[in-house]
């Protein structure tokens, strides 16, 4: 038996192989280069097989956006790594006014193969600055697509896609997944079983098999998957209440049309995510769902999403503000009543 | 017995991965040496022994474990690890297959020990997940089902059972019937059970019949081979069916046309006390090359019994008929009848001789002088 990847190891894999298939890519972080190899390892070996083209760099998580930005206006595709997503917000500029603009902005289509890595997301202690999710701050931008990764999509399929769509992108990393395994085979655990859809993000559909169809339709980002599937745990066994999980790969630009025959085998649907409330991803997929099912929704879209506060230390504290299986559990079993 | 937990070697991870034992499984350690690699995210790392003894693997090499799981334990001698081995549910080391747990919802779970479903009827169901409305179906089949249906055959019915299914798959039966007038039998099975305070019955006198016409038929007293050849018997074995309350058993009369009515009479009460208390020896059941088949409970009229596999025919009889007919004089007299049943393996007989076996026995039985 082969044990299973790590997320951690498929990322690094999935960058070597980008690496290695094209001569004109570049990866620039902040002390990305060897031995470190990123914060969380990301990088490892990286720069000892491309020297040239991993470029470790002081914390300058804008000028590093712009540089990453420069090299896809030049021709070349560049992977950029925040340390942490929180201080994406400092890349938010370049993103914005340079690199998303680049593609429309010059009277003819502009390639920009760029994509910005941003670990993200709490539950793991690291307080106020280094835990957030900013996922919601980078919607809606033309020709900027987000994606995050998960346990059921291969990094490096992710990743080529987003590079080959000549656009800048950003993939959120949730760190909690770092150290988890891919899921194969079509296996969750014991109970769920999941399948990859045909969509144009790339659904990861998680089941439990017999069982009809559900009662409520999830859809979270992978870095979710985890929590939402111990939730659909306990709401099957002590509730006795089916849920199924969809954890897209691209979250925006998103295509629910596409998810419509999937979704319309339930009446109620919930999404959810770890951005502080309002103005969110899950927000912004409610209202085009309640546009296209609400003739045949049995109550509101349920969106779940942190409480609208900063992200504590102390982890009992950040534990209440971020969505938790329980906090999941409870909010499906209230609204089924 | 000491357990080897595995310990935290990172925080961070909710797993790791055992990647090889560096001491073979069942292998003598000594004292502080390395026994396994572990992976976690971060590292490899050794784990080491806390003290000796022999070591029995419980996590398989490749797997991945829990912070804190025991992976292995030592025991104090290789008899302590046998006896353990011996008394474990569980063989060491299995790699757990994903689908082959079975999750049962609470609801359901507490509605199966409602109704006293086993888990392993809720297994049968071929589900993963078993939620009420799976019991529900399951209770409501059992409900619908008459109560007898769960009764376990006896092993004797199971037997007949098996007899009886080869039997109709490997036997192409047809029937004939006859009518035989029995009023001169009956009487001279009356008088021989007053001479020889033996119970001589019409069964006794048909038994006697048919093995006296074995060498006239000896077709109907063959077994058929697997090659399509018949092997015939030189002796008429008559095995005869009877049912005192315990099962089916088929004694048989060996050579029955040597025997006298009063001598089969009394291996036939023998027969009987033994069926009653299920004490045949194997010889007794043995060896039949024909069946009699006797239905004779008052009203009976005829029945069809089954070819037994390795025989060609069986002869049934039902129960004595009363018939008035007028007789040459034009007086009504009361006449005794019989029906006798004839069925046969059509592969190796045909019509023809079945009506010439019951065409015999009625002769035998309608003139009974040497049946005695």
């Amino acid at each position: 038996m082969t044990r299973r990847q790590r997320v951690a190891e498929n990322l690094n894999s999935a960058l070597h192989h980008l690496l290695g298939a094209h001569p004109g890519t570049y990866l620039i972080g902040e002390d990305v280069a060897d031995p470190y190899g990123g914060a969380f390892k990301v990088t490892r070996g990286l720069s000892d097989r491309f020297p040239d083209r991993v470029l470790s760099s002081p914390l300058s998580e804008g000028g590093i956006a712009g540089v990453g930005a420069g090299l896809a206006l030049a021709g070349n595709r560049s992977v950029v790594e925040m340390m942490f997503s929180d201080f994406a917000a400092l890349a938010f500029d370049p993103l914005l006014n340079f690199a998303a603009k680049s593609v429309s902005m010059y009277g003819r289509r502009v390639p920009m193969s760029m994509v910005v890595r941003c670990p993200t997301g709490g539950n793991r202690g690291y307080g106020p600055t280094h835990s957030q999710s900013l996922q919601k701050h980078f919607l809606g931008i033309p020709s900027l697509h987000l994606r995050e990764v998960s346990p059921f999509h291969d990094n490096q399929r992710v990743l080529t896609a987003m590079l080959d769509r000549e656009e800048p992108g950003v993939l959120f990393e949730d760190k909690v997944l770092y150290t988890r395994a891919m899921y194969r085979d079509g296996v969750v655990d014991d109970l769920f079983r999941y399948e990859v859809l045909a969509d144009p993000s790339e659904t990861a559909r998680v089941f439990a098999p017999d069982c009809g169809p559900p009662d409520w339709i999830l859809l979270a980002p992978g870095g979710l998957t985890e929590r939402a599937v111990t939730a659909l745990r306990t709401l099957l066994l002590e509730e006795e209440i089916t849920c199924e999980l969809l954890v897209p790969s691209q979250l925006y630009p998103f295509d629910s049309k596409a998810l419509l025959p999937v979704l319309s085998r339930a009446d109620r649907i919930c999404v959810m995510e770890d951005s502080t409330a309002d103005g969110t991803w899950g927000e912004l997929l409610a209202q085009q769902l309640h546009e296209q099912l609400w003739s045949r929704l049995a109550r509101p879209v349920l969106p779940l999403s942190a409480e609208p506060c900063i992200v504590p230390t102390a982890a009992h504290l950040e534990h209440d503000v971020l969505l938790q299986p329980s906090t999941i559990h409870r909010a499906i079993m209230e609204a089924t009543k | 017995m000491i357990g080897i937990e595995l310990p935290t070697l990172n925080t961070n991870d909710s797993s790791y991965t055992l990647v090889e034992w560096l001491v073979p499984d069942g292998n003598s350690i000594e004292g502080e040496e390395p026994l396994a690699v572990v992976e976690t995210s971060k590292a490899s790392e050794e784990i080491e022994s806390t003290g000796s003894g022999i070591l029995h693997v419980l996590v398989g090499g490749g797997q991945e474990c829990r912070p804190g799981q025991t992976i292995a334990y030592l025991f104090e001698s290789a008899e302590e690890r046998d006896s353990y081995r011996a008394s474990a549910a569980t063989p060491a080391a299995t790699s757990a297959t994903p689908g082959a747990e079975l999750s049962i919802t609470n609801a359901a779970r507490e509605l199966a020990d409602r109704h006293g479903v086993s888990e392993d009827e809720l297994r049968g169901l071929g589900r993963t997940v078993i939620r009420t409305a799976d019991v529900e179906a399951l209770v409501r089949r059992a409900a619908s089902e008459p109560a007898t249906a769960g009764r376990q055959l006896s092993k004797r019915q199971r037997t007949v059972g098996a007899v009886v299914t080869e039997s109709m798959r490997t036997v192409p039966a047809a029937a004939a019937y006859a009518k035989v007038d029995v009023g001169q039998a009956e009487e001279l099975a009356r008088r021989l059970s007053e001479r020889t305070g033996s119970f001589v019955s019409l069964p006794v006198l048909l038994i006697k019949a048919v093995a006296r016409r074995h060498a006239a038929h000896p077709l109907m007293f063959a077994a058929l081979t697997d090659d399509g050849a018949v092997r015939e018997s030189e002796r008429a074995h008559v095995g005869v069916t009877m049912d005192a309350g315990r099962g089916l058993y088929t004694p048989v009369v060996h050579d029955a046309a040597e025997l006298s009515g009063d001598r089969i009479a009394d291996l036939l009460t023998g027969f009987r006390s033994k069926a009653f208390r299920g004490t045949f020896q194997a010889a007794e059941l043995a060896g039949a090359n024909i069946m009699v088949a006797p239905h004779t409970t008052e009203g009976m009229v005829l029945a069809t019994p089954i070819v037994f596999p390795g025989q060609t025919c069986v002869v049934s009889v039902g129960a004595v008929d009363d018939q008035v007919l007028l007789d040459a004089q034009g007086t009504p007299r009361t006449h005794r009848f019989v029906h006798l049943g004839l069925v046969y393996d059509h592969r190796v007989v045909n019509g023809r001789d079945a009506m010439a076996l019951l065409k015999d026995v009625k002769e035998e039985l309608e003139a009974p002088a040497a049946l005695g």
